[in-house]
């Protein structure tokens, strides 16, 4: 074996210009997949922690009673006490902030815009949500100025409206009648989730409270308390650990219902599980016209080296031998080709990693995903590993047409070509 | 003692429906050591008789013995073994292994063999290059070396497993007289010293001159067989 592995390898240096096309092409695809997947961890990293911060917050405490009747935003399955599930959350030092999801009416007066409304404490929510800190005109809530709200900055432009004017906000109440006030513009906010831009709307609990004509509960009423867990290092270990928290929550509070990050993010995520079909698609494709690099190559050697093959053959070598020897060269082809998309493709990652990419600019086509800003990548050395051993596997099973053609040959046939 | 032995051993080849009837029944013993040449016309079936002597191809009929063993039924891995233990080839062309050094070359049929340990393997084929007087020319690679030194190396290669018999297609053809005169005088120092028994196929009027005992075949058929 050492000796077929010895002419293998130097015929693979032998032929230069051949081994380097090769491994160029392998290389691009294996690159490009780790690339790639390095891309769409981090903008599932970007999208779901967007999420966190602007929308669903990372985790959800709610009665089971709203879940199930969620598509209706019922005001009739409020949270029992909400004051005593911020205590424990406040025991397990997690931030956490109560909300009344409503289904509202905003008016300028001529046009009306019908909205999925939070009525948020300000103070609470800020250390939850980084909607304060996407005011881009104006100021956040404050419980110093009552009846104002905060709305998404397209949404006022819809409507024609800035901070400082006057809107009419419509809801059913508690008890099913529709109750109306009006509120002053706070501040409009500008976020990397579009649907808050287009039709987010938030005003003070207590403000919501009187439109809703809620009950007086513990803590006040709440349909939702919404909290933030610490960031950890994926997203896989975002889920992970979120559904461990929401365990924990959901024996602690055993009459509520927690959802993690995993389950509020469901939509997204089926999403991406399609997306990572797509990137595997691409290295195969890519991986494909690698081998048929490999077979083309092979078979060069091959045709080549066929006096070559009927001197081994007289000198004793099998069939099995001849076709070890081309195997054996593919084999080395792949490992060089897929060592360095490897290669490559860290480099890519660290580039990706440490400085990111900028995707402002395809902001306006990423529909309604929760991205903008820097797309930062995310290491994944299972994507490495599976990159390399598909490529050496794929040049295994190109090398092994051409390989078998060689042992196919005469020894009297091979010997006698000019 | 006889070597090897060949009883009405015919060859026919099939071209669609055509036939071609390469050998026509030969029959033919060789002595372990003879220094043997096969002379004849292109076409007259002299390298269809060494493929088959070669173990390289078999006859269509006929019986062939060596060194005691009845050949015919041993099959395709049958007879790559027997190729492997015992029968070596000198071609033409040379025919080394361009990416294998001289000695690397040399120690190919014994790697194949897988008999020896590879200590004794390396020094049995520094033996056999010093033997064919190309010591000190162990690293260089086939490209590095003059057509007469190829020829020597393959004259290397071909001994240094020690064979049975060592069959040569026209070995001289691509040398110019002075070398070719060269490795005719070393192969048959080698069958002087060693015994070992030598097959050739050829046009040089100089290998015939050195041959033992010259088989003239035609037509694929044996039609002199004269002993010097």
């Amino acid at each position: 074996m050492g000796t077929l592995w010895k002419i293998a390898l130097r015929n693979t240096v032998r032929h230069k210009r051949r081994t380097i096309i090769t491994a160029v092409v392998m290389m691009a695809g294996i690159s490009v997949f780790i690339l790639f997947d390095s891309m769409l961890a981090g903008m599932d990293r970007m999208a779901v922690d967007n999420m966190a911060d602007y929308t669903t917050s990372s985790l959800k405490l709610r009665t089971p009673a709203y879940v199930d009747d969620i598509a209706a935003t019922p005001l009739d399955k409020p949270l029992p006490d909400t004051a005593g599930a911020l205590a424990i959350l406040g025991e397990r030092r997690i931030a956490a902030a109560p909300r009344i999801r409503f289904v509202a009416s905003v008016s300028n007066y001529n046009d009306e815009i019908p909205v999925l409304a939070d009525a948020v404490d300000p103070a609470a929510d800020a250390k939850v949500f980084k909607l304060s800190s996407s005011v881009v005109s104006g100021a956040w809530l404050s419980p110093s100025t009552p009846k104002t709200v905060v709305m998404g900055y397209l949404l006022a432009k819809e409507l024609g409206l800035k901070v400082g004017d006057t809107v009419l906000i419509s809801a059913q109440t508690v008890n099913d009648v529709t109750n109306a006030d009006e509120y002053a513009i706070a501040g409009l906010v500008d976020t990397p989730a579009p649907e808050v831009n287009s039709s987010g709307l938030y005003m003070p609990l207590s403000d919501a409270r009187a439109l809703l004509v809620t009950p007086d509960m513990p803590g006040g009423f709440a349909t939702e308390i919404d909290a933030s867990l610490p960031r950890v290092s994926s997203l896989k270990a975002a889920i992970t650990e979120g559904e461990a928290e929401a365990q924990a929550l959901g024996k602690a509070l055993p009459v509520l219902r927690a959802d993690p990050i995993g389950y509020l993010a469901r939509d997204y995520l089926s999403v991406r599980t399609a997306k990572a079909q797509y990137s595997f698609i691409l290295i195969v494709v890519v991986l494909v016209i690698a081998a048929v690099g490999i077979v083309n190559t092979i078979l060069m050697s091959v045709y080549s080296r066929i006096r070559e093959i009927g001197v081994l053959r007289a000198y004793g070598m099998t069939r099995g031998d001849i076709s070890r020897l081309f195997t054996l060269e593919g084999l080395i082809l792949g490992f060089i080709g897929s060592i360095l998309g490897v290669a490559l493709g860290a480099l890519f990652d660290l580039f990706m990693v440490v400085k990111g990419i900028s995707i402002t600019a395809f902001a306006g086509s990423m529909g309604s995903l929760p991205l903008s800003g820097v797309i930062h990548g995310e290491w994944n050395p299972g994507t490495m590993i599976t990159g390399f051993l598909f490529g050496v596997v794929v040049s295994l099973i190109a090398a092994l047409v051409p390989a078998r053609k060689a042992a196919k040959l005469e020894p009297t046939s091979a010997l006698r070509f000019q | 003692m006889t070597a090897l032995h060949l009883e009405k051993v015919t060859k026919v080849y099939r071209k669609g429906d055509s036939e071609v009837r390469a050998l026509g029944g030969v029959d033919l013993d060789i002595e372990a050591g003879e220094f043997l040449t096969i002379v004849g016309p292109s076409g007259s079936g002299k390298t269809t008789l060494l493929n088959i002597l070669g173990c390289l191809d078999s006859p269509t009929e006929g019986r062939m013995i060596y060194d005691g063993q009845e050949l015919r039924s041993l099959g395709e891995k049958g007879l790559s073994a027997y190729r492997r233990d015992r029968i070596s080839f000198v071609f033409q062309s040379y025919n080394l292994i361009p990416v294998l050094t001289v000695r690397e070359n040399v120690e190919l049929p014994l790697v194949i063999e897988r008999k020896l340990s590879n200590a004794d393997i390396r020094a049995r084929s520094v033996e056999m290059i010093a033997a064919v007087g190309l010591a000190g020319k162990e690293n260089r690679y086939p490209r590095e070396l003059s057509g007469g030194q190829e020829q020597r190396v393959a004259i290397a290669r071909a001994l240094v497993k020690r064979p049975l018999v060592v069959l040569a297609d026209e070995p001289s053809a691509n040398l110019d007289s002075h070398t070719a005169e060269e490795i005719i005088e070393l192969m048959r120092k080698i069958n002087v010293e060693r015994g070992t028994t030598f097959v050739f196929s050829t046009h040089d009027r100089l290998m015939m001159e050195h041959a033992a005992r010259i088989v003239t075949i035609r037509d694929g058929l044996v039609t002199g067989d004269e002993r010097k």
